[in-house]
């Protein structure tokens, strides 16, 4: 039954999906726009739909229906309702879903929001982008990657539950969800900068249109990343969080170009200027989302990630160049109605830093997709099998990202236009003092090498600028101070600087020890000592779970475990963490001990880990706090913010 | 769009921008000076704009071309150097991948993990390529018996490949180096059997009947695995060792 009725309703959501983009296509090409609410009301069906889809999955995988063929991938009556919700996106299929639901969820807030502009071409053509995205993910799902697929149960089929990695920490229900917010969100920006291109309202409007939604989108992948490596410090048991993995480098690449784009899109609507390179950077990152997609669901990589090798991929690729040449030849075509009429009239100006943490961005993506095609496009050449070293991303980063503090410090500062002298030295000092004392604190509690210490002092220097901002903006505006785009933007420079400096001081002063107990004994490690009391186990249908018991400088227990998935026969250690404001002591066992033996015990003793996910959390709030109204500009000062006159119109 | 929009553009735009100086004077963001030299270049820019729209053509008032060109290609070489570099320490940075590599990144395996690798390369033999991984290993991780172990025991394949082969000197050195590794790993965890098998082997070739039964009874009482004992099994260890005649 629930196949049926989740395949009925993919058909239904496929066919309003055509129906929507192909007839609102037609309406707007041929001008009656008066029949633009029949593209509403189809795009209403394909959110009830992928709503419906979704609540049939889940009811089959509550009730364990192995007829249906997803249900029998990932479904066991032994998995906890927590990681049953979660297995809807532990596999191709149900992400899929996820995907469209999500989908569905923007369209449906682009409907409401937009409810008042029915007639109006803008907001028609972004509806059928985002159809036309709707008919692709409904496509697969009806056809080559359908969950709904009714199978027979084999008479001895044993069910085997989600990959063990994902029913093994409780992040997996978040950072999955939080992730593809992040990656689907940016199809509304890509919808509207495509509907600018088509109708010729190349002006500024557009821009003001997708504001939010592009904060919205950027702070929801923020959330995914951090979570996820957070997800990855905590459960996958290798002491780190962030190993230039190609999932973690496809959930990066979009941020890159997004970040950029939340930055130069500034720089058009108060000068008028980047307008070519604004809409490159949508299209750019809506792209990469589908090249990442593409990277972790196509089955060219190896990893927990990239569960399928199922014909998916070649759709994938399909779309990508399709939205890929689409993108240029739109923005090629309308080439002589995007020329600035602005220009850069100092270096010492916000918009000149602007440019240069453009640069910057765009530096660190080519870096990041380098790395990241390059094993696949030498394996196409000519079938070579290589892999590119964590060494590659770390050089390229480290000096990128350290110039990206230094002008995270100086271009919330600067005014527009030109800076003088005498603005700078006033505006630069109280930074710059914090700069200083965040290097002198650094060296006095054991800070060295040039680049950690530098990496401090550049954090105090950004972290410095943006609470300056911050401080005048409450004195100015009180509460309000903390909200609107700047203010919430100063609250993420705040977060990244706590990320930063967390990255610098854990990568730099990390620690790694494997020692082997007995039990009763204790082992010294970089001033922290570690006792071995003994262990346990418990076990229930789903796993065997047998833990050490680790004492840490004569106080809290602690409980590094290794855990064996009966039904999928898999080992998944289990890390113990203490957290601490100055650091993290990690430890972790790496084999199934008999309770009492002698247990092997990794320590990784890593400084100022936390500060890693504060930042994490600093940086969502500020995204959150950027969307919050702010206080509106004259619009004296926004001189451009009008669309050009003229545009011609489509059809 | 057409040469005059252009310039109709850009008027509106340079107009605007000579109300927003004065915004920006007032709100503190321009001092007095940059405000009057900012005003003055506009104006004249919006003039010269002006004149030309209303058919009085002079001489463009867009940069010269020669300063925008010379910029262009100090952009072009600044990111072709950028791209070399990249391209540089990727080549540095790229290795063969092997069965459970990624594509990119690497997440620092256990070194138990990385002593299983090293073993699927031994293909149940040992060769220099296990060898040198288990080194590796244990360079690392001291602690680690197995990689102490299985690094020992195909240093000794190899030592007696040698003796087989008649070079003695080839031998007795691998054979000395194999059981310095043994010992280190019974050092490293003294309750890991393997260790003890391997040693047994070892004594037994050179005759040390005494110490093999030795070796062999510190085995028996740690329960080794299966394949332990079946490894043992197949070295002549009986004659002299009353363990195995009673066990």
């Amino acid at each position: 039954m629930y196949s049926i009725l989740g395949l009925a309703a993919a058909v239904v959501g496929l066919a309003a999906s055509v129906l929507g983009a192909v007839g609102g296509a037609f309406i707007l090409i041929t001008g009656r726009r008066h029949l633009l609410h029949t593209v509403r009301s189809w795009a209403w069906i394909t959110v009830g739909t992928g709503v419906a889809m979704t609540v049939v999955m889940l009811r089959a995988l509550s009730v364990r229906d192995y007829t249906v063929d997803y249900v029998q991938q990932v479904g066991s009556p032994n998995t906890p309702t927590l990681f049953n919700i979660a297995a809807l996106w532990s596999s191709l299929e149900g992400s899929l879903l996820l995907w469209i639901l999500v989908l569905g969820g923007f369209t449906g807030a682009m409907l409401v929001k937009f409810r008042d502009r029915r007639d109006d071409e803008l907001f028609g053509w972004a509806l059928v982008v985002m159809l036309g995205v709707s008919v692709f993910f409904y496509a697969l799902v009806a056809g080559p990657a359908n969950p709904f697929t009714a199978v027979t149960v084999p008479a001895d089929f044993t069910p085997r539950g989600p990959n063990p990695l994902l029913q093994n920490h409780v992040l997996v229900a978040f950072h999955p969800p939080m992730l593809y917010l992040g990656y689907v969100g940016f199809t509304v920006p890509f919808a509207f900068a495509t509907a600018a291109l088509i109708t010729g309202r190349l002006g500024e409007g557009w821009l003001l249109e997708t504001r939010r939604w592009t904060v919205v989108a950027y702070g929801f992948l923020t959330g995914g990343i951090v979570l996820g490596a957070w997800w990855s410090y905590e459960v996958l048991g290798w002491g780190g969080y962030w190993a230039w993995d190609p999932v973690e480098n496809a959930s990066l690449l979009p941020w890159l170009t997004g970040t950029a784009y939340l930055h130069s899109v500034m720089v058009q609507e108060r000068r008028g200027m980047l307008r070519v390179w604004n809409l490159a950077l949508v299209c750019a990152t809506f792209c990469l989302t589908v090249l990442g997609t593409f990277i972790t669901r196509s089955g060219v990589i190896e990893s927990v990630h990239a569960f399928s090798d199922g014909p998916i991929g070649a759709w994938f690729l399909v779309l990508f160049g399709i939205v890929t040449f689409g993108s240029i030849g739109l923005i090629a075509w309308r080439g002589d109605q995007l020329r600035s009429p602005g220009s850069i009239d100092s270096p010492w100006s916000r918009e000149a830093s602007f440019l240069a943490n453009n640069l910057l961005f765009g530096a660190m993506a080519f870096v990041v997709l380098l790395g990241t095609v390059f094993p696949l496009l030498a394996e196409l050449w000519d079938g070579s099998r290589l892999t590119i070293g964590s060494p590659y991303f770390d050089s390229m980063a480290k000096p990128l990202g350290l110039l990206m503090l230094f002008l995270m410090a100086a271009a919330p500062i600067l005014p527009w236009r030109k800076a003088s002298g005498e603005v700078l030295s006033e505006r630069l000092f109280w930074p710059a003092v914090i700069g200083v004392v965040s290097m002198a604190l650094a060296l006095v509690f054991g800070g060295r090498g040039v680049a950690p210490v530098l990496g401090f002092g550049l954090g105090g220097f950004a972290g410095g600028s943006a609470a300056r901002q911050v401080v005048l903006a409450t004195r100015r505006h009180g509460w309000r101070g903390f909200v609107g785009r700047t203010n919430g933007g100063m609250i993420v420079h705040l977060g990244v600087v706590l990320l930063a400096v967390g990255l610098v001081a854990a990568e730099s002063y990390k620690v790694d020890r494997t020692v082997r107990l007995e039990v009763g004994e204790t082992a010294s490690v970089n001033g922290h000592e570690f006792t071995y009391l003994g262990g346990g186990g418990d076990q229930n249908g789903r796993r065997v779970r047998i833990w050490a018991e680790i004492r840490i400088d004569g106080q809290d227990v602690y409980q590094p475990a290794t855990t064996l998935y009966r039904e999928q026969g898999v080992v998944v250690p289990t890390p113990s963490v203490r957290p601490g404001f100055s650091e993290d002591l990690f430890l972790v066992t790496d084999a199934v001990q008999t309770p009492g033996d002698p247990v092997r015990l990794r320590i990784v003793i890593r400084p100022m880990v936390t500060w890693i996910w504060a930042g994490g959390g600093l940086m969502f709030l500020g995204t959150l706090l950027a969307v919050f109204p702010g206080r509106r500009r004259r619009r004296g000062t926004e001189p451009t913010s009008v669309a050009i006159p003229d545009a011609a119109p489509v059809g | 769009m057409s040469r005059r929009d252009e310039l109709i553009e850009e008027r509106d735009f340079l107009l605007r921008s000579l109300d927003d100086l004065d915004a920006e004077l007032a709100a503190g963001d321009l001092d007095a000076e940059d405000h009057a030299a900012l005003r003055d270049d506009y104006t004249r820019r919006a003039a010269d704009v002006i004149r030309r729209l209303e058919g009085m053509a002079s001489e463009t008032t867009r940069r010269p071309m020669a300063a925008g060109g010379d910029r262009r290609w100090l952009g072009f070489v600044v990111a072709g150097v950028f791209a070399l570099g990249a391209g540089f320490l990727l080549a540095r940075s790229v290795g063969e991948r092997g069965v459970n590599d990624q594509i990119t990144g690497s997440i620092e395996p256990s070194s138990r993990t990385r002593t299983r690798d090293c073993l699927e390369l031994a293909n149940g033999t040992g060769n220099l390529e296990s060898i040198q991984c288990l080194d590796a290993v244990v360079a690392d991780d001291p602690t680690n018996a197995e990689a102490w172990s299985y690094s020992g025991w195909f240093v000794a394949l190899t030592g007696f490949s040698a003796a087989d082969a008649g070079d003695t000197t080839a031998a007795a050195e691998l054979l000395a180096s194999a059981e310095g590794r043994l010992d280190e790993a019974v050092a490293a965890d003294p309750d890991f059997p393997d260790a003890y098998a391997f040693r047994a082997v070892l004594a037994s070739r050179r005759g040390d009947h005494d110490r093999a039964c030795g070796e062999l009874s510190t085995l028996l009482d740690l329960n080794p695995p299966p394949f332990v004992l079946e490894l043992v099994s197949t070295v002549d260890l009986a004659s002299g060792c009353e363990l195995i005649a009673t066990g």
